[in-house]
């Protein structure tokens, strides 16, 4: 074994590297089977959500066409905002894992799905698929740890500017799918080790991707209803906003919660396969809910299983994870779940710490 | 919906308000029927014909663009959560407004069971195609013989019918080889067809089975075709079915030639080597070794690419896609040749050095 196995909330222990791989092999073997069990069920599940979300983008823009009449405007925003949620979390998400190319159906092969948000699903599957579910929660590698600006681990240096992060934390909040776009440019590596022209190509292909989407949601929907234009723009608006919303609360309830281990590069290096599994579980945590509140958050709310298994359907997730658990009890894994509301204040509470030097308070606690 | 209707569906303006989805993805919310461009049909009828094989009549959407007799179309279904694809003979001639497919049980074959187990009223399918080169020559032939066996049957249905929409005044002899009367495709309407048709003359021979009267036993052979068919070296000869029947008649034909011979072919190429180089699929990226499967089709499928493909024998050009640039082997004649943005069938290329997929 190269590198120690952190608990999280037990400061460093060792697991035995025969006993990684065991728990890797218990892992895989939950895999297995549900992989070997893909069926009409599945298929079924996943066209009755398009069947779903589409009708409710349907039918909210309908209702936003004649959104002058403040209980259509209602219903419509709702709608579409429910239907972009969908359309993000529990589609397009997962189609682009490629959770569904199983069933060999052009439209949900992830090769070609393009999703409803300013983000091209190329650079998407780049930033996301390979670069944060390889390199999960290592800091300097998953570049979804404070997405280049925020400071979420004691492992990043703090800077001054880090003073300033709960507040441009809520403007990312609001904008999430904009940050979502130029993600994948990496600012950070531009004229370094990443040539300007490749990050132009990629900036042209953000600009003509998100100018669609703009153009979809600002001009051409709008424009359909004339002079009362300014009543379905304002719903355009405001279920993109609540899809942002939604997407980042749910997504930063994925990484960054009280007791989330975060990773350095040599801690990383040259890991088997169990210790990559031990990484996903104790560097992800998961959401409680009912079926519906799984549904939206694009089953991510069982974070630890999609880490495990990206290419899984998600809609069995929820199946696996009681098995999941059990093998992490049996090892002595830390398995980190709870409501939406403490998840969530936890994440704040880190990224209001993180503002501040230092901040390796559970070390310090843990050695007092 | 008239076409009018289904052209303004398809717009830059509905692309603009669909995007980045397609307009078809909101259409099959409503109907699964509706598309702008796909053809697709509802099974309207399941009709046994055997106890292994059934016809699906199928009531295609406004975009199926219509077959000629003999033609096949590319049958897509769902089987258990996945798409699959497959040919089918329509086993009518063009003009009606209802196609027939006879699906015969096919060992393992996934959709074959499917369809003959599970295919009920209702179901939504996909059509690709029509494609096939077998079908009525032109101009028609005075003297025709109808040659097939088994499942072959099909295309012979629908150009029988075809000829008899154009009233046909020349001589067909159909003859069809059946293991048993019971395991017989059709058996009621090959007997109409030759009571209602003067110039059908039926001439049915069951190989494993006593036959009845003016029915005949035996396996095809030259002594027998020269006492059913007497003038044989003078018929235009129309030929389906399995592979033994086909080689055969391919060995008479070599030996003393019919008056011409057309054949549909429904058997896959073999595949003798490997590919070799390395091929690129360009717009996913992915990357692989000529040498790790026989075509460039199974290539990009252990690449987890899903690229369209049918009959996977190189009749269908269902999975046409285009070489940006490289060199491939036709595994049908061992050809190699140089491309530079062609669409080939990927089921019958395999790699022959480097190769760019356009995929």
């Amino acid at each position: 074994m190269n590198a120690p196995m952190k608990f999280a909330g037990q400061g460093r222990v060792y697991l035995a590297p025969e006993q990684v791989e065991e728990f890797g092999r218990e892992i895989d073997q939950i895999r297995e089977e549900v992989m070997n069990d893909l069926g009409k069920r599945d298929a079924d599940y996943i066209r009755r959500l398009l069947r779903v979300q589409r009708g409710s983008e349907v039918a909210g823009r309908a209702l936003l066409w004649a959104g002058v009449l403040p209980p259509a405007w209602l219903a419509g925003t709702t709608l579409l905002s429910l239907s972009k949620i969908l359309e993000n979390m529990e589609i397009g998400h997962n189609v682009m894992h490629g959770q569904w190319d199983w069933m060999k159906d052009p439209r949900l092969s992830s090769g070609d799905y393009e999703w409803d948000n300013t983000c091209p699903a190329n650079q998407w599957k780049h930033s996301h698929n390979y670069v944060h579910h390889t390199f999960t929660n290592i800091v300097g590698k998953d570049r979804d740890v404070g997405y280049g600006i925020l400071r979420m681990s004691e492992e990043q240096p703090w800077k001054p500017i880090y003073l300033f992060q709960p507040l441009y934390n809520a403007v990312l909040a609001a904008t999430f799918q904009w940050g979502v776009a130029f993600h994948d440019l990496e600012f950070e590596r531009i004229g370094k080790d990443k040539s300007r022209a490749e990050a132009l190509k990629q900036y042209n292909e953000i600009l003509r991707k998100a100018s669609r989407q703009v153009a979809k949601d600002y001009v051409f929907f709008p424009a359909l209803s004339g002079p009362l234009f300014m009543f379905p723009m304002a719903g355009n608006f405001v279920a993109n906003l609540n899809r942002n919303l939604w997407s980042y609360m749910i997504i930063f309830c994925g990484h960054f919660t009280d007791g989330v281990e975060m990773y350095t590069e040599d801690e990383a290096e040259n890991e088997t396969r169990g210790q990559w599994y031990l990484r996903q579980v104790l560097g992800s945590s998961n959401l409680e809910g009912g079926r519906t509140f799984h549904i939206l958050s694009g089953n991510l709310s069982h974070q630890i299983e999609h880490h495990l298994f990206p290419d899984m359907p998600s809609n069995r997730y929820a199946e696996v994870a009681p098995k999941v658990q059990a093998v992490c009890r049996k090892y002595g894994v830390p398995y980190n779940t709870g409501r939406l509301g403490k998840q969530f204040g936890s994440v704040m509470k880190r990224i209001v710490r993180m503002a501040l030097p230092g901040g390796g308070g559970r070390e310090q606690a843990a050695a007092a | 919906m008239s076409r009018l209707l289904w052209s303004m569906l398809d717009s830059p303006l509905t692309r603009a308000l669909c995007s980045p989805m397609s307009v078809d993805d909101y259409l099959t919310t409503f109907n699964p029927l509706w598309s702008v461009h796909q053809a697709r049909a509802r099974i309207e009828a399941v009709e046994p014909e055997t106890p292994d094989a059934v016809s699906l009549w199928l009531r295609p959407n406004h975009n199926w663009r219509g077959h000629r007799a003999g033609q096949h179309v590319v049958l897509g279904v769902e089987v258990d959560g996945v798409r699959e694809q497959r040919c089918f003979t329509v086993s009518v001639p063009p003009g009606q407004d209802m196609l027939r497919l006879t699906v015969k049980r096919n060992g393992d074959g996934r959709v074959s069971n499917h369809l003959v187990d599970h295919a009920r009223v209702g179901d939504i399918v996909e059509l690709g195609g029509p494609a096939g080169e077998f079908v009525l020559p032109e101009p028609r032939p005075d003297r025709i013989l109808m040659l097939s066996g088994g499942s072959g049957v099909t295309p012979m249905l629908a150009m029988a019918r075809q000829l008899a929409a154009e009233d046909y005044q020349g001589s067909v002899v159909f003859l069809h080889y059946s293991r048993s009367y019971e395991d017989t495709i059709a058996l009621q309407e090959m007997r109409e067809m030759a009571e209602s048709w003067p110039w059908l003359d039926l001439k049915l021979c069951v190989t494993e089975q006593a036959p009845l009267e003016g029915d005949h036993g035996g396996f095809f052979s030259a002594e027998q075709l020269d006492e059913l068919v007497p003038d044989s070296a003078e018929r235009h000869v129309l030929l389906c079915g399995p592979d033994g029947l086909m080689k055969q008649v391919h060995a008479l034909h070599e030996q003393r030639p019919f008056a011409a011979l057309e054949q549909e072919e429904f058997v896959a190429p073999s595949i003798s080597s490997t590919g070799e180089g390395r091929v690129r699929f360009a717009r996913s990226g992915r990357e692989a070794d000529g040498e790790s499967a026989g075509t460039l089709l199974e290539l990009a499928e252990n690449q987890g690419l899903n690229p369209e493909y049918g009959c996977r024998m190189g009749i269908c050009q269902s999975c046409k896609c285009t070489i940006s640039e490289g060199t491939v082997r036709d595994v049908r004649n061992d050809q190699v040749r140089q491309v530079r943005d062609e669409a080939l069938q990927l089921c019958v290329h395999a790699a022959a050095g480097d190769v760019q997929v356009e995929l």
